[in-house]
């Protein structure tokens, strides 16, 4: 992934106003035009073949079930949320929630063309509801709640970067 | 963007090899100390990150088109260095946590967290994961702070689990799990605890051998 300096932060996080965070933003360029990238970002059922913990995703007009997977040496749990679609065409998608866990979960991303077109400066956003998973509050966040300051610079990161590896798959 | 990279290696890989003549480098191009200090401070944090998802085995359970990371058991462990590159713990920081604002609150009260509870883990059991974890980064005054570890089967798991999540992280799995579980831990939340807690605990002493070793000559 190329990363500038000058293009500012990687990775801003939000912070509640008791510090905790509450979602963050990650930045990426994608040797890409933005079409190609609105392709991938657009064809949402097909993100669970490159975003991971998605195990399905189904689109029924403006709103999308997700089925989520996630399995570690302790235990797996499976959880689906459904959210609500918008979008500028090869500008931005986002995804809002209205049903699910984790709840009030948005994802975004945004695109903006770089290079006279051939190349995408690519924004993932993300942010949920951390306490509203209780598995995660149970094993990780109970007892090691800085655990959380990681979760969404992670999120926002396998966004972009998750992105960035199905754009540049010819079978993407 | 070459400098942040290399001490976001060495002090990753080994703290204690840092120097003062890694810190004029990093003047010389411009870097503030607070964003020196900020280098180390997230290159630790982010190790103790890397460290959970290891220690938990976090799995694709589904078919993907695009491959994850490969972890590989076979690759060497980080060298532990011996007592005598170990950097000097009272001598006077090159760098203080004090140059970013809320660095060394934060850290403090995060560090009494995690070695100051009873439970899921004691408050001794705590102990020796700390002290088994500054003995392998060369963490001199957390050495100094706390008592050597008694001898008994879940005090060698603990160890031996501390080892692995300092050292050799990549190779964290159902056999470090199992060795825990058959010392006495058989409680997941305590597993857990005892691996997160280790890989706290490399943040700690990374950050105190990282900011120590700033201010010797550098070594080789």
């Amino acid at each position: 992934m190329d990363f500038r300096a000058e293009d500012g932060p990687i990775v801003r996080v939000r912070l509640a106003a008791d510090g905790r965070p509450t979602g963050a933003a990650a930045s990426a360029r994608i040797e890409r035009p933005v079409a190609r990238v609105w392709a991938v970002v657009a064809d949402i059922e097909r993100y669970a073949r490159f975003l991971p913990m998605v195990h399905r995703a189904r689109r029924q007009g403006d709103s999308v079930t997700f089925e989520l997977r996630f399995r570690i040496g302790f235990f797996s749990v499976g959880f689906q949320f459904t959210a609500a679609v918008t979008y500028e065409a090869e500008k931005w998608l986002e995804l809002r929630w209205t049903a699910g866990e984790p709840r009030d979960i948005r994802l975004r991303f945004s695109l903006t063309p770089a290079d006279g077109g051939r190349a995408c400066l690519v924004e993932g956003d993300g942010q949920f509801d951390l306490q509203s998973l209780g598995w995660l509050v149970k094993y990780f966040l109970k007892h090691h709640p800085e655990i959380q300051h990681g979760i969404f610079p992670g999120v926002a990161l396998v966004l972009i970067d998750s992105l960035r590896r199905a754009t540049a798959d010819p079978a993407g | 963007m070459r400098t942040l990279v290399h001490l976001t290696c060495i002090t990753t890989t080994a703290p204690w090899k840092l120097g003062a003549a890694d810190l004029a480098r990093a003047r010389a191009v411009g870097l503030p100390d607070e964003t020196t200090l900020q280098v180390v401070l997230l290159s630790a944090y982010f190790g103790h990150l890397n460290r959970v998802a290891d220690a938990v085995g976090i799995e694709l359970d589904y078919p993907t088109d695009l491959t994850p990371p490969h972890a590989e058991p076979t690759t060497p462990p980080y060298r532990r260095p011996a007592p005598p590159e170990w950097p000097d713990a009272d001598a006077r920081p090159a760098l203080e946590l004090a140059c970013r604002s809320g660095a060394a609150e934060s850290l403090a009260a995060w560090r009494a967290h995690a070695l100051l509870r009873e439970a899921p883990l004691a408050r001794d059991q705590r102990a020796v994961i700390a002290y088994a974890v500054a003995e392998r980064l060369g963490d001199a005054a957390t050495v100094r702070e706390l008592a050597a570890p008694p001898s008994s089967p879940l005090a060698a798991a603990l160890v031996e689990a501390a080892d692995e999540v300092t050292l050799a992280p990549w190779r964290l799995g159902a056999a470090t799990i199992a060795r825990l579980r058959a010392a006495g831990l058989t409680d997941d939340v305590a597993v857990f605890d005892a691996l997160a807690t280790a890989a706290a605990c490399t943040t700690f002493s990374r950050i105190q051998v990282a900011l120590a070793a700033l201010a010797a000559p550098s070594r080789v």
